[in-house]
Protein backbone atom coordinates (compact mmCIF):
# COMPACT_ATOMS: atom_id res chain seq x y z
CA UNK A 1 0.00 0.00 0.00
CA UNK A 2 2.79 2.35 1.00
CA UNK A 3 4.69 1.32 -2.11
CA UNK A 4 1.68 2.14 -4.29
CA UNK A 5 1.33 5.59 -2.69
CA UNK A 6 5.06 6.24 -3.22
CA UNK A 7 4.82 5.22 -6.88
CA UNK A 8 1.79 7.51 -7.38
CA UNK A 9 3.61 10.53 -5.88
CA UNK A 10 6.68 9.79 -8.00
CA UNK A 11 4.52 9.65 -11.10
CA UNK A 12 2.93 12.98 -10.23
CA UNK A 13 6.30 14.62 -9.66
CA UNK A 14 7.66 13.35 -12.98
CA UNK A 15 4.57 14.68 -14.74
CA UNK A 16 5.07 18.12 -13.21
CA UNK A 17 8.74 18.12 -14.17
CA UNK A 18 8.29 17.13 -17.83
CA UNK A 19 5.07 19.05 -18.22
CA UNK A 20 6.62 22.27 -16.97
CA UNK A 21 9.56 21.84 -19.29
CA UNK A 22 7.26 21.41 -22.27
CA UNK A 23 5.23 24.57 -21.53
CA UNK A 24 8.26 26.75 -21.09
CA UNK A 25 9.87 25.51 -24.31
CA UNK A 26 10.11 28.55 -26.62
CA UNK A 27 10.39 26.59 -29.82
CA UNK A 28 6.96 25.01 -29.40
CA UNK A 29 5.05 28.22 -30.30
CA UNK A 30 3.96 28.12 -33.91
CA UNK A 31 5.64 30.73 -36.06
CA UNK A 32 3.32 32.41 -38.60
CA UNK A 33 4.37 32.97 -42.16
CA UNK A 34 5.91 36.46 -42.51
CA UNK A 35 3.46 37.80 -45.09
CA UNK A 36 0.43 36.82 -43.00
CA UNK A 37 1.97 38.34 -39.90
CA UNK A 38 2.30 41.69 -41.61
CA UNK A 39 -1.28 41.73 -42.81
CA UNK A 40 -2.69 40.65 -39.45
CA UNK A 41 -0.64 43.12 -37.46
CA UNK A 42 -2.83 45.16 -35.18
CA UNK A 43 -2.65 48.93 -35.78
CA UNK A 44 0.03 50.67 -33.72
CA UNK A 45 -2.60 52.36 -31.58
CA UNK A 46 -5.69 50.18 -31.47
CA UNK A 47 -7.64 52.61 -29.22
CA UNK A 48 -6.89 55.55 -31.54
CA UNK A 49 -8.02 53.59 -34.56
CA UNK A 50 -11.45 52.94 -33.06
CA UNK A 51 -11.59 56.62 -32.17
CA UNK A 52 -10.88 57.45 -35.80
CA UNK A 53 -13.68 55.12 -36.91
CA UNK A 54 -16.05 56.86 -34.47
CA UNK A 55 -14.90 60.21 -35.79
CA UNK A 56 -15.47 59.13 -39.38
CA UNK A 57 -19.02 58.04 -38.49
CA UNK A 58 -19.64 61.38 -36.76
CA UNK A 59 -18.31 63.27 -39.78
CA UNK A 60 -20.63 61.32 -42.08
CA UNK A 61 -23.59 62.30 -39.90
CA UNK A 62 -22.48 65.95 -39.92
CA UNK A 63 -22.18 65.80 -43.71
CA UNK A 64 -25.74 64.46 -43.97
CA UNK A 65 -26.97 67.30 -41.70
CA UNK A 66 -25.06 69.86 -43.76
CA UNK A 67 -26.75 68.70 -46.95
CA UNK A 68 -30.16 69.17 -45.28
CA UNK A 69 -29.61 72.88 -44.60
CA UNK A 70 -31.64 74.74 -47.20
CA UNK A 71 -33.16 78.21 -47.19
CA UNK A 72 -36.94 77.87 -46.78
CA UNK A 73 -38.26 80.24 -49.44
CA UNK A 74 -41.85 79.39 -48.44
CA UNK A 75 -41.31 81.82 -45.57
CA UNK A 76 -40.96 84.76 -47.95
CA UNK A 77 -43.99 86.94 -47.24
CA UNK A 78 -46.49 87.15 -50.13
CA UNK A 79 -47.32 90.53 -51.66
CA UNK A 80 -50.66 92.23 -51.02
CA UNK A 81 -52.35 95.38 -52.32
CA UNK A 82 -53.35 97.88 -49.65
CA UNK A 83 -54.20 100.99 -51.72
CA UNK A 84 -57.57 99.62 -52.73
CA UNK A 85 -59.41 102.66 -54.02
CA UNK A 86 -56.45 104.62 -55.41
CA UNK A 87 -56.40 104.94 -59.21
CA UNK A 88 -53.78 102.89 -61.13
CA UNK B 1 -87.79 69.98 -26.77
CA UNK B 2 -85.40 71.32 -24.14
CA UNK B 3 -83.43 68.06 -24.21
CA UNK B 4 -83.12 68.14 -28.00
CA UNK B 5 -81.81 71.73 -27.93
CA UNK B 6 -79.31 70.77 -25.25
CA UNK B 7 -78.17 67.81 -27.36
CA UNK B 8 -77.71 70.05 -30.44
CA UNK B 9 -75.81 72.60 -28.39
CA UNK B 10 -73.51 69.85 -27.04
CA UNK B 11 -72.87 68.61 -30.59
CA UNK B 12 -72.08 72.16 -31.71
CA UNK B 13 -69.60 72.64 -28.87
CA UNK B 14 -67.93 69.32 -29.67
CA UNK B 15 -67.66 70.28 -33.36
CA UNK B 16 -66.25 73.71 -32.52
CA UNK B 17 -63.61 72.36 -30.12
CA UNK B 18 -62.59 69.61 -32.57
CA UNK B 19 -62.12 72.23 -35.29
CA UNK B 20 -59.99 74.43 -33.01
CA UNK B 21 -57.87 71.45 -31.93
CA UNK B 22 -57.36 70.32 -35.52
CA UNK B 23 -56.40 73.84 -36.63
CA UNK B 24 -53.81 74.08 -33.84
CA UNK B 25 -52.28 70.69 -34.65
CA UNK B 26 -51.84 71.30 -38.38
CA UNK B 27 -48.35 70.76 -39.71
CA UNK B 28 -46.47 73.55 -41.47
CA UNK B 29 -46.92 71.73 -44.81
CA UNK B 30 -50.68 71.62 -44.32
CA UNK B 31 -50.71 75.28 -43.35
CA UNK B 32 -48.60 76.13 -46.40
CA UNK B 33 -51.07 74.33 -48.69
CA UNK B 34 -53.89 76.33 -47.10
CA UNK B 35 -51.90 79.53 -47.62
CA UNK B 36 -51.42 78.72 -51.31
CA UNK B 37 -55.15 78.11 -51.71
CA UNK B 38 -56.15 81.29 -49.88
CA UNK B 39 -53.56 83.39 -51.72
CA UNK B 40 -54.87 82.14 -55.08
CA UNK B 41 -58.40 82.99 -53.95
CA UNK B 42 -57.19 86.48 -52.96
CA UNK B 43 -55.48 86.99 -56.34
CA UNK B 44 -58.70 86.09 -58.14
CA UNK B 45 -60.35 89.08 -56.40
CA UNK B 46 -57.82 91.63 -57.67
CA UNK B 47 -59.08 91.79 -61.27
CA UNK B 48 -62.77 92.34 -60.32
CA UNK B 49 -61.64 95.20 -58.03
CA UNK B 50 -59.67 96.81 -60.89
CA UNK B 51 -62.74 96.60 -63.15
CA UNK B 52 -64.89 98.33 -60.51
CA UNK B 53 -62.20 100.97 -59.97
CA UNK B 54 -62.18 101.77 -63.69
CA UNK B 55 -65.99 101.92 -63.76
CA UNK B 56 -66.03 104.28 -60.79
CA UNK B 57 -63.31 106.47 -62.36
CA UNK B 58 -65.33 106.73 -65.59
CA UNK B 59 -68.92 106.85 -64.35
CA UNK B 60 -68.69 108.41 -60.87
CA UNK B 61 -72.23 107.21 -60.05
CA UNK B 62 -73.73 106.00 -56.77
CA UNK B 63 -74.10 102.56 -58.30
CA UNK B 64 -70.46 102.34 -59.45
CA UNK B 65 -69.31 103.59 -56.03
CA UNK B 66 -71.41 100.92 -54.27
CA UNK B 67 -69.94 98.26 -56.56
CA UNK B 68 -66.43 99.47 -55.79
CA UNK B 69 -67.17 99.37 -52.04
CA UNK B 70 -68.42 95.79 -52.34
CA UNK B 71 -65.41 94.67 -54.41
CA UNK B 72 -63.02 96.37 -51.93
CA UNK B 73 -64.65 94.62 -48.97
CA UNK B 74 -64.42 91.28 -50.80
CA UNK B 75 -60.76 91.84 -51.51
CA UNK B 76 -60.07 92.81 -47.89
CA UNK B 77 -61.79 89.64 -46.66
CA UNK B 78 -59.66 87.54 -49.02
CA UNK B 79 -56.57 89.44 -47.95
CA UNK B 80 -57.25 88.86 -44.24
CA UNK B 81 -57.81 85.15 -44.88
CA UNK B 82 -54.51 84.81 -46.78
CA UNK B 83 -52.57 86.85 -44.19
CA UNK B 84 -54.06 84.67 -41.42
CA UNK B 85 -52.89 81.56 -43.29
CA UNK B 86 -49.40 83.04 -43.65
CA UNK B 87 -49.29 83.79 -39.90
CA UNK B 88 -50.46 80.27 -39.03
CA UNK B 89 -47.86 78.83 -41.42
CA UNK B 90 -44.88 80.71 -39.95
CA UNK B 91 -46.08 79.93 -36.42
CA UNK B 92 -46.29 76.18 -37.14
CA UNK B 93 -42.88 76.23 -38.82
CA UNK B 94 -41.41 77.97 -35.78
CA UNK B 95 -42.98 75.30 -33.54
CA UNK B 96 -41.46 72.54 -35.68
CA UNK B 97 -38.02 74.16 -35.49
CA UNK B 98 -37.86 74.03 -31.66
CA UNK B 99 -35.37 71.16 -31.96
CA UNK B 100 -32.99 73.69 -33.47
CA UNK B 101 -34.12 76.78 -31.59
CA UNK B 102 -34.67 75.33 -28.08
CA UNK B 103 -37.51 77.76 -27.40
CA UNK B 104 -34.95 80.61 -27.53
CA UNK B 105 -37.19 82.72 -29.69
CA UNK B 106 -40.45 82.05 -27.87
CA UNK B 107 -41.26 85.79 -27.81
CA UNK B 108 -42.07 85.44 -31.51
CA UNK B 109 -44.94 83.08 -30.62
CA UNK B 110 -46.47 85.72 -28.39
CA UNK B 111 -46.18 88.37 -31.10
CA UNK B 112 -47.69 86.00 -33.67
CA UNK B 113 -50.56 85.21 -31.31
CA UNK B 114 -51.23 88.95 -30.94
CA UNK B 115 -51.34 89.36 -34.72
CA UNK B 116 -53.61 86.31 -35.13
CA UNK B 117 -55.99 87.78 -32.52
CA UNK B 118 -56.01 91.09 -34.44
CA UNK B 119 -56.70 89.31 -37.75
CA UNK B 120 -59.65 87.46 -36.24
CA UNK B 121 -61.22 90.77 -35.22
CA UNK B 122 -60.24 92.37 -38.52
CA UNK B 123 -62.31 89.84 -40.47
CA UNK B 124 -65.42 90.89 -38.56
CA UNK B 125 -64.56 94.58 -38.86
CA UNK B 126 -64.06 94.39 -42.64
CA UNK B 127 -67.58 93.07 -43.18
CA UNK B 128 -68.99 96.16 -41.40
CA UNK B 129 -67.19 98.81 -43.51
CA UNK B 130 -69.72 101.23 -44.96
CA UNK B 131 -67.75 103.74 -47.06
CA UNK B 132 -64.69 104.01 -49.30
CA UNK B 133 -63.11 106.31 -46.71
CA UNK B 134 -63.50 103.60 -44.06
CA UNK B 135 -62.06 101.06 -46.51
CA UNK B 136 -58.93 103.18 -46.98
CA UNK B 137 -58.52 103.73 -43.25
CA UNK B 138 -58.97 100.05 -42.49
CA UNK B 139 -56.62 99.04 -45.31
CA UNK B 140 -53.88 101.30 -43.91
CA UNK B 141 -54.33 99.68 -40.47
CA UNK B 142 -54.12 96.19 -42.00
CA UNK B 143 -50.99 97.22 -43.90
CA UNK B 144 -49.21 98.27 -40.69
CA UNK B 145 -50.03 94.90 -39.09
CA UNK B 146 -48.84 93.05 -42.18
CA UNK B 147 -45.55 94.96 -42.05
CA UNK B 148 -44.96 93.47 -38.59
CA UNK B 149 -45.79 89.98 -39.89
CA UNK B 150 -43.43 90.43 -42.84
CA UNK B 151 -40.60 91.28 -40.42
CA UNK B 152 -41.42 88.19 -38.34
CA UNK B 153 -41.52 86.01 -41.48
CA UNK B 154 -38.05 87.10 -42.60
CA UNK B 155 -36.81 86.93 -39.00
CA UNK B 156 -38.00 83.32 -38.56
CA UNK B 157 -36.49 82.38 -41.92
CA UNK B 158 -33.10 83.81 -40.90
CA UNK B 159 -33.17 82.35 -37.39
CA UNK B 160 -33.93 78.81 -38.61
CA UNK B 161 -31.23 79.02 -41.30
CA UNK B 162 -28.62 80.41 -38.91
CA UNK B 163 -29.42 78.04 -36.03
CA UNK B 164 -29.28 75.00 -38.34
CA UNK B 165 -25.81 76.07 -39.48
CA UNK B 166 -24.75 76.71 -35.87
CA UNK B 167 -25.87 73.23 -34.84
CA UNK B 168 -23.79 71.62 -37.59
CA UNK B 169 -20.84 73.84 -36.65
CA UNK B 170 -21.05 72.77 -32.98
CA UNK B 171 -21.01 69.11 -34.03
CA UNK B 172 -18.02 69.83 -36.23
CA UNK B 173 -16.21 71.39 -33.27
CA UNK B 174 -16.79 68.14 -31.33
CA UNK B 175 -15.16 66.35 -34.26
CA UNK B 176 -12.26 68.78 -34.04
CA UNK B 177 -11.85 68.01 -30.31
CA UNK B 178 -11.82 64.27 -31.03
CA UNK B 179 -9.10 64.72 -33.65
CA UNK B 180 -7.18 66.94 -31.27
CA UNK B 181 -7.33 64.20 -28.59
CA UNK B 182 -6.14 61.66 -31.11
CA UNK B 183 -3.10 63.76 -31.95
CA UNK B 184 -2.36 64.40 -28.24
CA UNK B 185 -2.43 60.67 -27.45
CA UNK B 186 -0.53 59.61 -30.55
CA UNK B 187 3.17 60.38 -30.16
CA UNK B 188 4.26 58.94 -33.49
CA UNK B 189 6.40 61.04 -35.77
CA UNK B 190 5.83 59.34 -39.14
CA UNK B 191 5.51 61.57 -42.20
CA UNK B 192 1.82 60.69 -42.57
CA UNK B 193 0.90 61.78 -39.07
CA UNK B 194 3.02 64.92 -39.33
CA UNK B 195 1.27 65.87 -42.57
CA UNK B 196 -2.10 65.18 -40.92
CA UNK B 197 -1.19 67.42 -37.99
CA UNK B 198 -0.22 70.22 -40.37
CA UNK B 199 -3.48 69.89 -42.31
CA UNK B 200 -5.41 69.85 -39.03
CA UNK B 201 -3.67 73.05 -37.94
CA UNK B 202 -4.54 74.75 -41.26
CA UNK B 203 -8.18 73.70 -40.94
CA UNK B 204 -8.36 75.22 -37.45
CA UNK B 205 -7.92 78.64 -39.09
CA UNK B 206 -11.04 77.92 -41.14
CA UNK B 207 -12.87 77.05 -37.90
CA UNK B 208 -12.12 80.53 -36.56
CA UNK B 209 -13.24 82.11 -39.84
CA UNK B 210 -16.54 80.16 -39.77
CA UNK B 211 -17.12 81.12 -36.15
CA UNK B 212 -16.58 84.77 -37.06
CA UNK B 213 -19.08 84.61 -39.97
CA UNK B 214 -21.73 82.94 -37.79
CA UNK B 215 -21.22 85.53 -35.04
CA UNK B 216 -21.63 88.34 -37.58
CA UNK B 217 -24.84 86.72 -38.85
CA UNK B 218 -26.11 86.45 -35.26
CA UNK B 219 -25.37 90.14 -34.61
CA UNK B 220 -27.20 91.09 -37.81
CA UNK B 221 -30.44 89.63 -36.37
CA UNK B 222 -30.73 92.87 -34.37
CA UNK B 223 -31.12 94.77 -37.65
CA UNK B 224 -34.65 93.35 -37.98
CA UNK B 225 -35.77 95.83 -35.32
CA UNK B 226 -35.18 98.67 -37.80
CA UNK B 227 -34.40 98.69 -41.48
CA UNK B 228 -35.47 96.65 -44.47
CA UNK B 229 -36.27 93.06 -43.31
CA UNK B 230 -35.73 91.59 -46.78
CA UNK B 231 -32.25 93.10 -47.07
CA UNK B 232 -31.37 91.99 -43.53
CA UNK B 233 -32.48 88.43 -44.32
CA UNK B 234 -30.37 88.48 -47.51
CA UNK B 235 -27.34 89.76 -45.57
CA UNK B 236 -27.71 87.00 -42.94
CA UNK B 237 -28.13 84.35 -45.65
CA UNK B 238 -24.96 85.59 -47.36
CA UNK B 239 -22.94 85.32 -44.14
CA UNK B 240 -24.34 81.88 -43.26
CA UNK B 241 -23.68 80.64 -46.81
CA UNK B 242 -20.03 81.72 -46.52
CA UNK B 243 -19.78 79.92 -43.16
CA UNK B 244 -21.37 76.78 -44.66
CA UNK B 245 -18.82 76.77 -47.47
CA UNK B 246 -16.01 76.87 -44.91
CA UNK B 247 -17.70 74.19 -42.80
CA UNK B 248 -17.83 71.98 -45.89
CA UNK B 249 -14.09 72.52 -46.51
CA UNK B 250 -13.27 71.66 -42.88
CA UNK B 251 -15.50 68.58 -43.00
CA UNK B 252 -13.83 67.29 -46.18
CA UNK B 253 -10.42 67.97 -44.60
CA UNK B 254 -11.27 66.11 -41.38
CA UNK B 255 -12.64 63.17 -43.35
CA UNK B 256 -9.43 63.05 -45.34
CA UNK B 257 -7.33 63.12 -42.14
CA UNK B 258 -9.39 60.35 -40.49
CA UNK B 259 -9.25 58.21 -43.63
CA UNK B 260 -5.47 58.60 -44.10
CA UNK B 261 -4.70 57.72 -40.46
CA UNK B 262 -6.87 54.60 -40.26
Amino acid sequence: MIFLLFAFCLGLLSLFFFGKKKISAPSVSLPLPKAELTSSLPPPTPVGSSALQDLENDLNLIEADLKKIKEDTRLNPPEFIFDLTAED
Amino acid sequence: MKKISLLFFSFFLLWAFTNIALAQNRTSSENYQELLGNYRAYQSLVEPLNVKKSRQATLQTVSSQAELLEASKNLLQGEIKAITSYSAFIKSLLAEATQVLNYRDSYLYLRLDDELAYLKQAGEKASLLSSLAEVNQFSAELKSHYQKLKVMGYQIKSIIYLESAKKVFENLKTGKDKLNNFFSENKESGSRILAAKEKFSDLNKEISASQDLLSRAESSLKEFEAGDPKKTAEKIKGLVDQALLKINIILTGYKNIAYSLK
